[in-house]
């Protein structure tokens, strides 16, 4: 080519070296987002917990122990015991799993069929999208946690019905988020230019569209996650979770409601892990949010 | 020279809401438009913000269904084609967009980018990798390019990767609509340049689009005016910018500022009432009615339709004739 | 003419995590009653960060870090913040590159009009502040002025709502009107009504007008004098025939034959190679050493002075030194 088209100085830059720059400056970023740490290191802690659950908790969850019931904390029972002598941080400790469980499966499965829902009537507009946007509406006017509790009551008390409910509560949400971020993206120009190459409607959604919706889906599970174990804690505590003697935090809550005032630490202790590990994935959500959205914005 | 696209006329209506209870109301964004593109040369197309430059552009490689109308590629009418049909004739067919921030995936490397056609109409993988080097070598850009990102690079090295995108499958016509309006001028003339390159090479045909009146002059063979959907005026280059017919090219024409202080010309210009300067006249008639100097009451609800007036010089006015709307002389060199 | 605005040795910084960015770097001019002074350069080289230094509008993490600018012989940089509010939008005005974003949404534009009048007048009624409003609609060629005072911003196309700016900004007749691009977003027959515009106020009310922009064609038609702005600094700063006539800087010489032009057929523009470059941590060298096809060694070296060549042109390049 002529001497118009100049190559420039470029290749000088290892490209090796700016592919590493972006990473730790991504790294950086997170380390730096306090959010971003706080909820992480809950997050860490309650997986760790759910994990080691058999090796850290001292006494078994479901063991009762008649002679030691409604024991306050004390140095052998650090959070004290329930009307039945089992230990209370033991079965905090037990109960982190089937939180866990319920949330990882519940928002696992509200993605899988969610998000293609939503990617589907927001990339083919139209008659589809009419279809599939009213049953949202129809599922979005019963509040998550209504839902549940009539699919709870329909289908009756299990672990596998639990995620089931919890997860199709949180179906429209994700079908929602992944309807307006595909609307907004099918109109950007790389997707236009996609269409003018002749690619297909498949490779256009897998090649263009899913991987620039995938960070605010990222950030939505953290953030469902969150919500997932209040719903299983709330079905619980109506007595529609799991079965019992099943340790979970929601029916350690309504167990504990009944001795508020003789045995507050049941009703605390299981509170207070309800509340922290919400607040610990909303952390974590905001911050990936923070830093990934200016991210997004930047390119 | 041969025809290699004709379009016959072409219409490309929206119809939106205005408001919570508004009236319908239609756009005519592309309002029976007609034009040939021979091989090898390059058709200007030049309008205001909201003429329908892009919606026309769009509406040829079929990224908006056209309202009526007809669109040959070499004899085979586009409109007509079906899914795989038109992917086929797609190969020959490419555009370049006005945003290079927004017309590369942010989530694709620049290698996958450039080899997205190739892969797309079935070029093998060792084909695919040697193709994208040779594209790279040929906008300009080195090598090591595949393995950054989109963000990583600067407007004009973007647009590069954008045309490198559009040469994958060696089309005959690339579409280049306002390929440059989002970079610096020094940039610019770059690309403008590499573009005029590239036609030499290839023979590619353009059409390139712009409201632009400076890089349509440069890069364009034959110039298409357009005002509110609609061509005003048709013809080559020389006549359309140095004897212009149609009084809304004058205007257009007369407001570019030229880098010449000895040559000022906008302060001196004649100003007309706001409310004439948007007004659009309903009637039938042209619609450059009430903003024109030289409207007459024949103007207001009489059809005027493109004439040609001299030989390849067409104009939808029904005042131009001869030297008519001449009298006022570009104070140009 | 009596000088109005004097910069000197203006320095405004950004603190950024990869560096300091000298956007504004080092930067003097002066600009005298009733100029059009123009500022031009191409994205990047801190054109906006030096208007908005002038009224100390600098935004986050941007700081100014040194020199002085001198309105009518008052430091504006060592005023407290009531003294400068006081100058801001009375003595001193600007209009913006984006007109749909400088109007608030959910006002009505006439009431935008008069609050700036408000806030330095307070004692004014407020029939009189509204009749101003309208003569200033009319003037700015606004019709209808008392039925479209009461629109919303989103009623008014982007060449009206650049012409209310334009009414706001003249609304208290300032003595210096900085205009920061205000035809980048308009077509170019908008664009002609502006500048007509603009010109026509500037002589009715003796306006100085420092006028930002990429487009050399409208310094051409509007201005006086000139700087032009490479990677922070002025390069070279002329009155306006001598620039266009004798431009003397590479870079300058390169801008002018890039632009495509309408009033003649060119067969081969003049690219610039290369790219814009950011200013981090300042000069250390001649900045368009990478892209100037007369540079020697020196250039890569050390930073050249701006320097007069003759009355009323200076220029930044070893070339002339
Ligand atoms: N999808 C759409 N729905 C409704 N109206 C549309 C749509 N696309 C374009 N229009 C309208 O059609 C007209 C022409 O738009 P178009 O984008 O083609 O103009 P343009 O000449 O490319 O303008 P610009 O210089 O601003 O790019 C405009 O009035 C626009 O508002
Ligand atoms: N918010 C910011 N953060 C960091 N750097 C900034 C910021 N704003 C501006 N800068 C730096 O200041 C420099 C000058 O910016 P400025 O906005 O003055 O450019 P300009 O000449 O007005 O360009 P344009 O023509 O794009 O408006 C830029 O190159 C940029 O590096
Ligand atoms: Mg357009
Ligand atoms: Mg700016």
């Amino acid at each position: 080519m002529s001497s118009q088209v100049v190559v420039e100085k470029y290749e000088q830059i290892e490209e090796k070296e700016i592919e590493q720059e972006i990473k730790r400056e991504f790294i950086k970023e997170l380390s730096e987002s306090k959010y971003f740490l706080f909820g992480g290191t809950i997050f860490f802690v309650v997986i760790t917990m759910a994990i080691l659950a058999p090796f850290i908790s001292p006494y078994d969850p479901i063991a009762q122990n008649m002679r030691e019931t409604l024991q306050p904390p004390s140095a052998k029972h650090f959070l004290g015991t329930d009307p039945f002598g089992r230990d209370v941080l033991s079965r905090i400790i037990w109960g982190s799993r089937i939180s866990l469980i319920v949330g990882i499966f519940s928002v696992f499965f509200a993605i899988v069929i969610g998000v293609p829902l939503g990617v589907i009537a927001g990339y083919f507009r139209g008659k589809v999208d009419m279809i599939i946007s009213r049953i949202l509406d129809v599922m979005l006017s019963f509040p998550g946690i209504i839902l549940a509790i009539v699919i709870m009551a329909v289908l009756g008390q299990s672990l596998n019905n639990v995620i089931l409910a919890v997860s199709i509560s949180m179906v429209p949400r994700f079908a929602r988020l992944a309807r307006g971020q595909t609307l907004s993206i099918r109109e950007k120009e790389f997707v236009l230019a996609a269409v003018s190459l002749g690619a297909s409607h498949f490779s256009i959604i897998k090649n263009h569209i899913l991987p620039n919706i995938l960070t605010p889906i990222i950030v939505q599970s953290t953030l469902s996650l969150g919500s997932a174990i209040i719903v299983e804690a709330s079905l619980s505590f109506l007595g529609l979770g799991v079965q019992p003697p099943t340790p979970t935090w929601g029916a350690m809550l309504n167990l504990g409601r009944q001795y508020l005032f003789t045995a507050p630490w049941m009703a605390y202790s299981a509170g207070l892990f309800i509340t922290l590990t919400v607040l610990g994935f909303n952390l974590l959500g905001d911050g990936l949010r923070d830093v990934l959205d200016p991210k997004m914005r930047r390119t | 020279m041969s025809e290699l696209l004709r379009v016959v006329n072409l219409k490309k209506y929206f119809y939106t809401k205005t408001g919570f209870f508004g009236k319908k109301e239609v756009i005519k964004a592309v309002d029976n438009v007609s034009f040939i593109v021979k091989e090898g040369e390059t058709l200007g197309i030049v309008g205001e913000s909201g003429s329908g430059k892009t919606t026309l552009g769009k509406c040829l490689l079929r990224l908006v269904e056209p309202t009526s109308g007809e669109i040959y590629f070499r004899d085979v009418n586009i409109l007509k084609l079906d899914r795989k049909e038109l992917k086929k004739i797609r190969r020959n067919m490419q555009i370049i967009f006005q945003n290079p921030y927004s017309s590369l995936d942010p989530r694709m490397k620049i290698g996958k980018i450039i080899e997205e056609p190739l892969k797309i109409h079935g070029v093998s993988v060792s084909e695919r990798s040697k193709r994208v080097y040779e594209l790279l070598d040929l906008v300009g850009l080195p090598r090591s390019f595949t393995r950054r990102y989109p963000h990583m690079l600067s407007g004009g090295q973007r647009q590069r990767v954008a045309i490198a995108r559009a040469l994958a499958l060696n089309p005959k016509i690339i579409i280049a609509d306002e390929p440059t309006s989002a970079l610096d001028v020094s940039i610019q003339a770059q690309i403008l340049n590499l573009l005029k390159e590239l036609q030499k090479i290839y023979g590619l045909t353009y059409i390139y689009i712009s409201h632009d009146m400076g890089t349509i002059r440069y890069m364009s063979s034959r110039i298409a005016v357009m005002y509110y959907g609609k061509i005003v005026e048709l013809g080559n280059k020389k006549e359309v910018f140095d004897s212009p017919f149609h009084p809304y090219t004058i205007e257009l024409l007369q407001s570019v500022p030229v880098p010449n202080p000895r040559k000022r010309k906008i302060k001196n210009l004649k100003d007309i009432s706001y409310e004439k300067f948007v007004a659009v006249n309903n009637d039938g008639g042209c619609i450059y009615y009430l903003r024109c100097p030289f409207a007459n009451s024949r103007c207001k609800d009489m059809k005027v339709e493109l004439r040609e007036l001299e030989k390849g010089h067409f104009v939808a006015c029904l005042r131009a004739k001869g030297n008519y709307t001449r009298q006022i002389k570009l104070s140009t060199e | 003419m009596g000088t109005l605005l004097e910069v000197r040795n203006l320095k405004t910084y950004f603190h950024t995590r990869k560096g300091i960015i000298h956007a504004v770097d080092d930067v003097s001019f002066t600009i005298k009653e009733g100029e059009v002074f123009g500022l031009v350069g191409e994205s990047g080289c801190g054109k906006s960060m030096t208007a908005l230094s002038i009224l100390r509008l600098v935004p986050f993490p941007g700081k100014i870090v040194g020199g002085e600018i001198l309105f009518r012989g008052k430091d504006l940089l060592k005023m407290d913040e009531e003294e400068i509010r006081k100058i801001r939008g009375r003595k001193i005005s600007m209009i913006f590159q984006d007109p749909n974003t400088s109007l608030n949404p959910v006002f009505k534009v006439g009431d935008q009009v008069d609050e700036i009048q408000y806030i330095h007048f307070p004692q004014k009624a407020l029939k009189e502040i509204k009749e101003n409003t309208i003569r200033l609609f009319k003037k700015v060629g606004i019709a209808k002025a008392r039925i479209r005072r009461d629109e919303y911003p989103h009623e008014f196309s982007g060449g009206m709502k650049q012409r209310t700016m334009v009414s706001m900004s003249i609304a208290n007749i300032p003595d210096l009107l900085i205009a920061d691009e205000p035809t980048t977003a308009l077509d170019v027959t908008v664009q002609a009504r502006l500048i007509r515009l603009l010109l026509k106020l500037k002589e009715e009310y003796n306006l100085s007008i420092l006028l930002i922009t990429h487009n050399l064609g409208l310094v051409a038609e509007t201005c006086d004098r000139v700087a032009v702005m490479y990677s922070g600094k002025i390069i070279e700063e002329s009155d306006v025939y001598e620039l266009f006539d004798n431009p003397l800087h590479p870079y300058t010489k390169g801008l002018l034959n890039c632009i495509p032009r309408v009033d003649r057929d060119i067969d081969y523009l003049q690219a610039i190679k290369g790219y814009v470059p950011e200013n981090y941590g300042g000069w250390n060298k001649c900045m368009f050493f990478d892209r100037c096809d007369f540079a020697f060694d020196r250039c890569k070296l050390s930073v050249p002075n701006l320097k007069r060549i003759r009355k009323d042109h200076k220029v930044r390049c070893f070339i002339y030194e």
